[in-house]
């Protein structure tokens, strides 16, 4: 096979996938798709070692520190380089709040898109879920409605690896994050953008403290 | 009894004397003090505080200088990286999936332009510097503020506090606004102790 054949079928796959919409679920109880132990429940603060990817290029690696409280939904979060030196930190409610943000980080829009990114890996959705079932790929979804229309399925693979998809309005996949065992706290998560921002963000756990143990 | 609490007290008198001599106490004795010193190496440990943490930050790491401007500056727990400084030019590296990786097109950022001050601190030369007026202060300390706003956009202002040893700093901290500023404080400095060949050009 030919290194571009090699290529295409992949590529295929990808932009199929991204095309594609929300998968078709076969419904099953949500009891069992929809499990509380998919995201961290309490108030903890993480500190990650992030490696970012935008376009294909490696950005320098950075710290990212998260704390975040599930009770109340909240969550705050920087971004710093390896020695300390805060370049961007915000807060999140019903909007993001930025406390501070410096160049590249302060492009318009950067904010908003930062924390809905760090709200779906570290917070579980608002609302309940509307549905839950089996993917044709095997894999077990329970979706919940987003902000503006958006869907979110949490993921559980036919290899029980934890996914986290997001869908605009339109059905697009924007957001593809794969969590492995014990994240947020211990292990890998990586965030691939794939709405024409083209970035992956892989974050690495180094510390995860309980707060107000 | 008395005889050697009183021996005892004397000594105590004499050291601390000496060691408050130290630096010296004008822009012009710090920079002689520190003519003397060829190299300093020491542990440090680095508190990153902020309004939104529930905990301080803390990272520890092994710094090392020589003199005329040779510098580096090793984290080595929890998130191992490495600044390395010599003749002029300034690297660094991470480690990742268990080798070093050196970070290519790495902008000069805040705390490399401080790392790189260092060396120039260690020296004793804390005004004839383009980015930063110095200050002297009261008890060994010297406030440094940014000529450049922009810069000051990341580092408010730097306090160092001087170590009663020549050529030893006790702490270096970092103000980068109200909600947020570094403390590093070094730890068992060694003053013109000898250097490994290749430590500020070589990864290890």
């Amino acid at each position: 096979m030919t290194g571009r054949r090699m290529l295409f079928w992949p590529l295929l796959a990808v932009f199929l996938s991204a095309c594609a919409g929300p998968p078709v679920l076969t419904p099953v109880p949500k009891e069992s798709a929809c499990s509380s132990r998919f995201f961290m429940e309490g108030d903890w603060q993480f500190l990650h070692r992030l490696s970012f990817a935008v376009s294909g290029r490696r950005a320098p690696s950075l710290l990212g520190v998260t704390v975040v409280s599930t009770h109340r939904r909240s969550l705050k979060t920087a971004l710093m380089t390896t020695e300390g030196v805060v370049l961007f930190e915000a807060e999140s409610g019903d909007t993001a709040l930025v406390r501070k943000s410096l160049p590249p980080f302060d492009r318009p829009g950067f904010a908003e898109g930062l924390m809905a990114d760090v709200r779906m890996l570290f917070l579980p959705p608002a609302g309940p879920p509307f549905a839950a079932g089996r993917a044709p790929d095997g894999s077990l979804v329970c979706r919940y409605r987003g902000p503006e229309g958006e869907i979110l399925d949490t993921v559980k693979t036919a290899s029980d690896r934890r996914q986290i998809h997001r869908y605009d309005a339109d059905g697009r996949r924007i957001r593809t994050a794969v969590l492995e065992k014990g994240a947020p706290a211990a292990g890998r998560m990586v965030l691939t953008a794939s709405d024409g921002a083209d970035y992956r963000i892989e974050m690495e756990a180094v510390e995860a403290v309980r707060v107000g143990e | 009894m008395v005889r050697k609490t009183r021996k005892t007290a004397v000594l105590l008198l004499v050291v601390s004397a000496v060691l408050t001599l130290g630096w010296g106490s004008t822009e012009e004795e710090i920079r002689e003090a520190a003519a003397g010193v060829d190299t300093v190496q020491a542990g440090f440990v680095q508190e990153k505080h902020m309004k939104m943490l529930a905990r301080p930050l803390v990272s520890r790491g092994l710094f090392c200088y020589e003199a005329p401007g040779s510098l580096r500056w090793e984290y080595t727990d929890p998130v191992k990286s490495l600044l390395l400084m010599h003749a002029g030019r300034t690297r660094r590296f991470t480690f990742q999936d268990g080798k070093w990786v050196e970070e290519a097109g790495f902008d000069l950022q805040a705390m490399q332009v401080v790392v790189e001050q260092i060396a120039g601190w260690m020296a004793g030369r804390f005004d004839e510097n383009d980015l930063f007026t110095a200050r002297l202060l009261p008890e060994r300390r010297i406030r440094l503020t940014p000529k450049n706003p922009a810069f000051g956009r990341y580092i408010e202002r730097i306090e160092l506090t001087l170590s009663p040893v020549p050529g030893v700093m006790e702490s270096v901290t970092l103000h980068e606004g109200e909600n947020s500023f570094t403390r590093i404080r070094f730890t068992s400095p060694a003053v013109n102790r000898p250097v490994p060949d290749g430590w500020f050009t070589e990864v290890r």
